[in-house]
C-alpha cells in the first residue's frame, strides 16, 4: 500500500527524485513544480515554474540546483534551498521540450525547437546545435556523458561536445520520439511515431527496426544489465531479449499490465515498472518468467520514477495524485 | 457518446479574412472555451481564449503501409493542450494562407493519441470574392482549400455583383460538390454554422461502399454458405500458383453487410503467418489463415464447421483459378452470396502486420547471458501476478487505422499525379455519392506515385503478389 499520496490537482507532467533520493519535484501542466519530501509526502515548497506550462525538469546530479522548461520558451535554473530561481535563459523558441544534466552537471542540454542549446551549470549558453530535420523530440547523455543522442523527424543526430566534427546522423525516414541509450553505451533504442521502435548500434551505425506495436511508441526504457529494452506503444508491456543473437527475428516478451494503454514506463535494476492509462500500475521483474505484479492507482498514470534503491515506486497521474508505493517481495 | 473535444480547421488564402473570423469568434460572447492554434503570428490579441503559436512542421508518415504525411507541429501542441486541466469545449486551428489542409486532416487519423482524444470536426475555407479569381488557376491551394472544406465561406461579397458570385460558386461547386456554401460580407457568420459542422467522422470513414475500396483488399474472392455442422470438403485443382490462402470466419448471418463487416479483420488476418495444410488436412473455421498447398493433381482438404451458422470463405486467388468446389454430404454447395474482389497492378501497400516483426539484423553487442540481473527483493506491489501472454488479439481501432491505410491507397489507385483541381473533379466523378465523395476527398490528397511509397521492409506477402 501507499506510503503517502498526496493531491496536486492538475496533470502531472514529470516527476523527479533528488540523486540523494531526499526531495522530490513534480511538475503539472499548468506550470508549478512542488517539491515533497520523499519520504512523507510533505510539500516542502512550490516553484512557480512556467508561465503556460511545465514540460520538463532535471536535477543537478550533485542535487543542489534544479532546472525546470516550459510552454513560455524559457529554462530556468532554481537554488532548491532558498526556492529562488538564480538564472533563466530563453530559447527563442515557443516552448522548451526536453532538459537534461550530463552526468558530471557540468552542461545542462536544453532541447526547444530545432536547436540544442548546452547551458554551464550557472545557466550562460555554451554552445548551440542547429540544424535539426524537425522539432527535437527527446535528448538523451550517453552514459559516460561524451555525448547526446537527439531525435526528431529524420532519426537520431549524435552530438559531441566541442569537437570540431560533432555531429553524426543516425538517418531513418521517420519521426522519432523518445531516446534510451542502453547502460554500456554501445547501442541506442528510439521509440517512434509509426508504431516501431529502433535499436541503433552506435559505433557501426547499423539499425534494426521493429514493428507491430499498435500505437506510437512514446516510452521505453533499459533494464541495468542492457539485456532487456522495455517499451510502450500499446496496452502491454513489450520487452525485447538483446542476449545472442540478439532481438533479429525473435518474438518480444509480452507482459499484461491493464486493458488500457501504457502510458509511463521506469526502470531499476532488473524492474521495470509501466503504468497504463486506466490507473494501474505494474512492476515486471527482468528474467525468464517476467512474472509482473500489479496495482490500481486510479486515475491514468502520467509518471513513474523508482526511488530508494528501488523499494519505492513514485506513481503520478493525469489528474494531479502523487504517491509514493512500497515495493515488497511477495509473502 | 463521442466525448472527443471538436477541433475545426480555418483554410483560406491570403487575405481571404480568416483573422478578422478568428478574431469574430474569439470576442463573441459563446459561453464556449476555445483554444486557437495559429501558424503565423496574427493579430488575434484576446486574453480570454488560449493562443498558442506552431512552426509549420509536415513530416512523412513511414508506416510501412501507410504514405501519408502529418502535421508534428500539431500533434505536441495538441498533446500539450489535453493535459490542461481547463479543458476546452473547441480547438480552432488557423492555417497559413498556403497550407495544405491535407497533412492536417491526416493527423487526426494516422495519430492514435488524437484519435483518442479529438475530433475533427469540420474544415472551413474562406475565400475573397473579388480577389480569388487572382490565384485560383495557377495556386493550387486554392483548389486543395476548397475541395478538402466542409464548409466555404465567400466572404467579401459586397466588392462583386450577384453574377459575378454565382459565378464564383459555380466554380466551386465544381471542385467541391458538397460543401456548404455560406455568403459573408466581413467575415461576419453564425458561430453555429462554423462549429459542430460534424464534418468529419470516423463512424462516416467507416461506411464507404466495400465495393469501392476492393482492389486494395489482399483476397480476391470472398463467398458466405451457410453449412450444416460437420465435415465438408474444399477440392482445389491445380492453378497459377503453388499455393493458395484462405480464410474462413463464421459470419452473424449471410449477408452483404455481414460480409463487409469482415472485410476489416480478414484483411489483419491475410497479414498472418500461414498455417500450412495439404491433402486430408483438416481447417477449422475461424481459426485462423491457412496456406494450402495445390500440388498437380489437386488437393482436397475438410472444412470443420465446429458450430452452427454461416461462414464467409476468403481466398487469396479467384476460385475458378483452382476450379476450387466445396462438396457437403449432398453434393456441392453454392455460396449464397459472394463478391469479387479483383486485385489492380498496385498493390505496393501493405497493412501494417500484427504480429512483431523485426527488419534488418541485430549486429550490436550483446549481453552475456544471465549477467548482472543484480536488484534482487522480489516483486509484487499487490496480489494479482500475471505471466507473460505471447499471443495479440486485433482490436478493433487498430482495424481501423487499417482501413485508413486503405483509403489513402485509393489516390494511389487512381493516379493521382494530375494536377489538384483535376483530381478532386476526377474523384467525385468515381462516386457520385455525396458521402463516398467526402470520404474520398478526406483521404486522397496524397499524390505520391506508388513506385515511392515506403514498403514494409519486412518480407511480406504483398511484395510477392502477381500484379493484375
Amino acid at each position: 500500500m501507499a506510503d503517502w499520496w498526496t493531491e496536486l490537482d492538475d496533470h502531472i507532467v514529470e516527476v523527479r527524485c533528488q540523486p540523494d533520493g531526499a526531495l522530490v519535484a513534480a511538475a503539472v501542466a499548468s506550470g508549478p513544480v512542488t517539491l515533497l519530501d520523499g519520504e512523507t509526502g510533505r510539500v516542502e515548497r512550490v516553484l512557480p515554474g512556467h508561465r503556460v506550462g511545465t514540460s520538463s525538469v532535471a536535477w543537478h546530479p550533485k542535487g543542489a540546483i534544479l532546472a525546470t522548461a516550459g510552454q513560455d520558451g524559457q529554462t530556468r535554473l532554481w537554488d532548491v534551498g532558498t526556492g529562488l530561481g538564480i538564472a533563466t535563459f530563453s530559447s527563442g523558441s515557443a516552448w522548451v521540450e526536453r532538459l537534461s544534466w550530463n552526468p558530471s552537471g557540468s552542461a545542462l542540454a536544453v532541447a526547444a525547437g530545432r536547436h540544442i542549446t548546452l547551458l554551464s551549470e550557472r545557466g550562460a549558453p555554451v554552445e548551440t546545435w542547429s540544424n535539426h530535420l524537425s522539432t527535437v523530440t527527446d535528448i538523451a547523455w550517453s552514459p559516460d556523458g561524451t555525448s547526446l543522442a537527439a531525435t526528431s523527424y529524420g532519426g537520431v543526430t549524435l552530438w559531441v561536445a566541442g569537437g570540431p566534427d560533432g555531429r553524426r546522423q543516425l538517418a531513418w525516414p521517420g519521426s522519432s520520439l523518445a531516446v534510451a541509450w542502453r547502460p554500456d553505451g554501445r547501442c541506442l533504442a528510439t521509440g517512434d511515431q509509426d508504431s516501431t521502435v529502433h535499436f541503433w548500434v552506435v559505433e557501426a551505425g547499423d539499425h534494426l527496426q521493429m514493428s507491430g506495436y499498435e500505437t506510437k511508441v512514446r516510452d521505453l526504457a533499459w533494464d541495468a544489465s542492457g539485456r532487456y529494452l522495455a517499451t510502450g506503444g500499446g496496452p502491454e508491456l513489450t520487452v525485447w531479449d538483446c542476449r545472442p543473437p540478439g532481438p533479429s527475428g525473435s518474438r518480444p516478451i509480452v507482459v499484461t499490465g491493464g486493458d488500457t494503454a501504457v502510458t509511463a514506463i521506469t526502470a531499476h535494476g532488473g524492474y521495470f515498472a509501466f503504468g497504463c492509462e486506466a490507473g494501474c500500475v505494474a512492476i515486471a521483474r527482468a528474467g525468464s518468467s517476467f512474472a509482473a505484479g500489479k496495482a490500481a492507482v486510479g486515475d491514468g498514470v502520467s509518471a513513474l520514477m523508482f526511488r530508494d534503491e528501488g523499494r519505492r515506486l513514485l506513481v503520478g497521474s493525469e489528474t494531479g495524485t502523487l504517491m509514493s508505493l512500497g515495493v515488497h517481495e511477495p509473502s | 457518446m463521442d466525448e472527443r473535444v471538436p477541433v475545426t480547421v480555418l483554410t483560406g488564402f491570403l487575405g481571404a479574412g480568416k483573422t478578422t473570423l478568428l478574431n469574430r469568434i474569439l470576442t463573441k460572447t459563446h459561453g464556449k472555451r476555445i483554444a486557437v492554434i495559429e501558424n503565423e503570428f496574427g493579430e488575434v490579441g484576446v486574453d480570454n481564449e488560449l493562443v498558442v503559436q506552431a512552426e509549420e512542421e509536415i513530416f512523412e508518415m513511414n508506416n510501412g503501409c501507410i504514405c501519408c504525411t502529418v502535421r508534428g507541429d500539431l500533434i505536441r501542441i495538441l498533446g500539450r493542450l489535453m493535459k490542461r486541466r481547463d479543458r476546452f469545449d473547441h480547438i480552432l486551428i488557423e492555417t497559413t494562407g498556403l497550407a495544405d489542409p491535407g497533412p492536417i486532416a491526416q493527423t487526426f487519423f494516422v495519430d492514435d493519441e488524437m484519435q483518442t482524444k479529438l475530433r475533427l470536426d469540420g474544415i472551413i475555407a474562406l475565400v475573397d470574392a473579388k480577389h480569388v479569381w487572382q490565384h485560383i488557376d495557377d495556386a493550387p491551394e486554392i483548389p486543395e482549400q476548397l475541395a478538402f472544406a466542409d464548409v466555404v465561406i465567400v466572404n467579401k461579397i459586397d466588392l462583386v455583383d450577384d453574377a459575378d458570385l454565382d459565378r464564383l460558386e459555380g466554380r466551386i461547386r465544381a471542385i467541391n460538390a458538397t460543401a456548404r456554401i455560406q455568403r459573408a460580407h466581413d467575415a461576419i457568420v453564425e458561430l453555429t454554422t462554423i462549429l459542430d459542422v460534424g464534418g468529419f467522422s470516423l463512424d462516416r470513414a467507416l461506411t464507404v461502399d466495400p465495393a469501392f475500396m476492393a482492389p486494395r483488399y489482399p483476397f480476391e474472392w470472398v463467398g458466405a454458405f451457410d453449412l450444416p455442422v460437420g465435415a465438408h470438403v474444399l477440392t482445389l485443382a491445380a492453378g497459377p500458383e503453388a499455393s493458395i490462402d484462405v480464410l474462413t470466419l463464421p459470419l452473424p448471418e449471410a449477408s452483404e453487410s455481414a460480409i463487409a463487416a469482415t472485410l476489416l479483420p480478414a484483411t489483419l488476418a491475410f497479414s498472418d503467418e500461414p498455417n500450412r495444410m495439404g491433402e486430408g488436412s483438416v481447417i477449422r473455421v475461424g481459426d485462423g489463415l491457412v496456406r494450402i498447398e495445390v500440388p498437380d493433381g489437386g488437393v482436397s482438404v475438410a472444412l470443420d464447421t465446429q458450430c452452427e451458422g454461416p461462414l464467409a470463405l476468403l481466398t487469396q486467388h479467384g476460385p475458378d483459378e483452382f476450379a476450387m468446389e466445396l462438396r457437403g454430404p449432398d453434393g456441392p454447395i453454392s455460396p449464397l452470396w459472394a463478391v469479387d474482389y479483383p486485385l489492380t497492378t498496385s498493390t505496393t501497400n501493405g497493412f501494417r502486420p500484427s504480429v512483431f516483426k523485426s527488419t534488418g539484423r541485430w549486429t550490436g553487442p550483446v549481453s552475456t547471458p544471465g549477467s548482472a540481473i543484480s536488484w534482487q527483493p522480489g516483486a509484487s506491489i499487490s496480489s494479482e501476478a500475471k505471466g507473460s501472454s505471447p499471443s495479440r488479439e486485433s482490436p478493433i481501432d487498430m482495424s481501423f487505422r487499417a482501413y485508413t491505410c486503405c483509403l489513402t491507397g485509393v489516390s494511389i489507385a487512381h493516379g493521382a499525379t494530375s494536377p489538384a483541381a483535376r483530381r478532386w473533379s476526377s474523384l467525385g466523378a468515381i462516386s457520385t455519392d455525396a458521402r463516398s465523395k467526402r470520404d474520398s476527398t478526406l483521404v486522397s490528397y496524397e499524390p505520391r506515385p506508388a513506385g515511392a511509397c515506403p514498403t514494409n521492409d519486412a518480407p511480406s506477402r504483398w511484395q510477392h503478389r502477381p500484379g493484375g
